[in-house]
């Protein structure tokens, strides 16, 4: 069981690795943003089994908190980045360079 | 768990490393977001729960949020950057 | 291994697989709407299996209690997120992606399956004029962007540049 535990805790992991590229491409902001938020989730998931694989159950407290807080990062950029009703506040950085 | 203490070791680095050298502001702060979840989860690895959950609140969470809502208020101050150029003696 | 662990197991691969295909529904996915859709997938399910496949082996029920408020938590931040994110990219004029087949095969074949013309899609007949009227500035993006390679006007490029903005 452990073993299997462990399997799914790097393929958690991998999973978060690959998103980085989702992360660095874009192009739009909220691409990004939403790459973000799905590694919240993953992380969330990881701290799950990785209790349950080290027997420490503070680790769910941890993922508590992280589950808590990935929200307000996309409601801050909701809400302060990314707002704008036809007005537009800021573009979508569809950006190429570097 | 060797694997997974590699992979967290190198996504550290990259993220840190991808967080500096971009010139994309709103792109850094997203690296940096996920560079505070890499490290919680680097915390844990090394049997620092505590530690894990200060930097899954302070750098994943708080920080972020503090960041983005930064970055928009640069965006919307300002915003008129090409019109005052043109308009400058 | 008891019957239970097996159930176990395989609700843990399930959702790890889950997580894997929420992955790679944002890696391959075109545009935003979509990319959200994959996303929530993800979120909801891959994280409910888990977490149901750790509830057996939960040591006390309020262990049990504290896993399934983390996923309750989860749902309805993930909800709330691709919702906002959603409605956020249909009032800035976002143009979802239009890259239905050309019933009459005009479309150029290395487009197929890809980003077709706005023009060709039945999307674009119906969809962007109603969010040409829904959207406050009468202005929605109809040509057709291609998400990953917005064509956005010069102008439109300009963000804060730390380096150069002192010197206004």
């Amino acid at each position: 069981m452990t073993a299997l535990l462990e399997l799914v805790a790097v393929l958690l992991f991998a999973t978060l690795a690959a998103g980085l590229l989702r992360v660095w491409r874009g192009p739009g902001i909220a691409d990004r943003m939403l790459a973000a938020q799905l590694f919240g989730t993953t992380g969330v998931a990881l701290l799950l089994v990785l209790a349950e694989v080290q027997a420490a159950p503070a680790l769910r407290d941890v993922a508590l908190v992280l589950a808590l807080l990935a929200l307000l990062a996309v409601l801050a950029f909701v809400a302060r980045v990314w707002r704008g009703t036809g007005s537009v506040d800021t573009e979508d950085a569809s950006d190429d360079r570097d | 768990m060797p694997w997974l203490d590699l992979t967290l070791a190198l996504a550290l680095i990259v993220t840190a490393a991808l967080a500096l050298s971009t010139g994309d502001l709103f792109r850094a702060v997203v690296m940096f977001i996920v560079f505070g979840l890499v490290m919680a989860l680097a915390w844990v690895r090394l049997e620092a729960p505590d530690i894990a959950l200060a930097e899954a609140a302070i750098g994943a969470g708080l920080t972020g949020v503090l960041l983005l809502d930064t970055l928009g208020y640069l965006n919307r101050r300002f915003r008129p950057v090409e019109p005052d150029r043109n308009e400058a003696p | 291994m008891t019957a239970i662990e097996l159930v176990q197991g395989l609700l843990l691969a399930a959702g790890a697989g889950f997580f894997a295909v929420g992955t790679l529904g944002l890696l391959r996915f075109p545009d935003v709407y979509s990319r959200v859709h994959a996303l929530t997938k993800a979120d909801n399910l891959g994280l409910g299996l888990i977490v149901f496949g750790l509830l057996p082996s939960a040591a006390s029920p309020a262990t049990a209690v504290k896993l399934l408020l983390v996923w309750g938590i989860a749902l309805v931040a993930s909800a709330t997120a691709g919702y906002l994110v959603a409605r956020a990219a249909h009032r800035r004029g976002v143009a979802p992606w239009t890259g239905t087949p050309d019933p009459q095969g005009s479309v150029d074949p290395k487009n197929r399956g890809r980003r077709a013309n706005a023009a060709h899609g039945l999307w674009a007949a119906s969809v962007p004029d109603r969010l040409a009227r829904s959207h406050p500035s009468g202005e929605a993006r109809r040509d057709g962007a291609r998400p990953d390679t917005d064509p956005a006007p010069a102008s439109a490029k300009r963000r804060f540049d730390p380096d150069t903005e002192g010197e206004r």
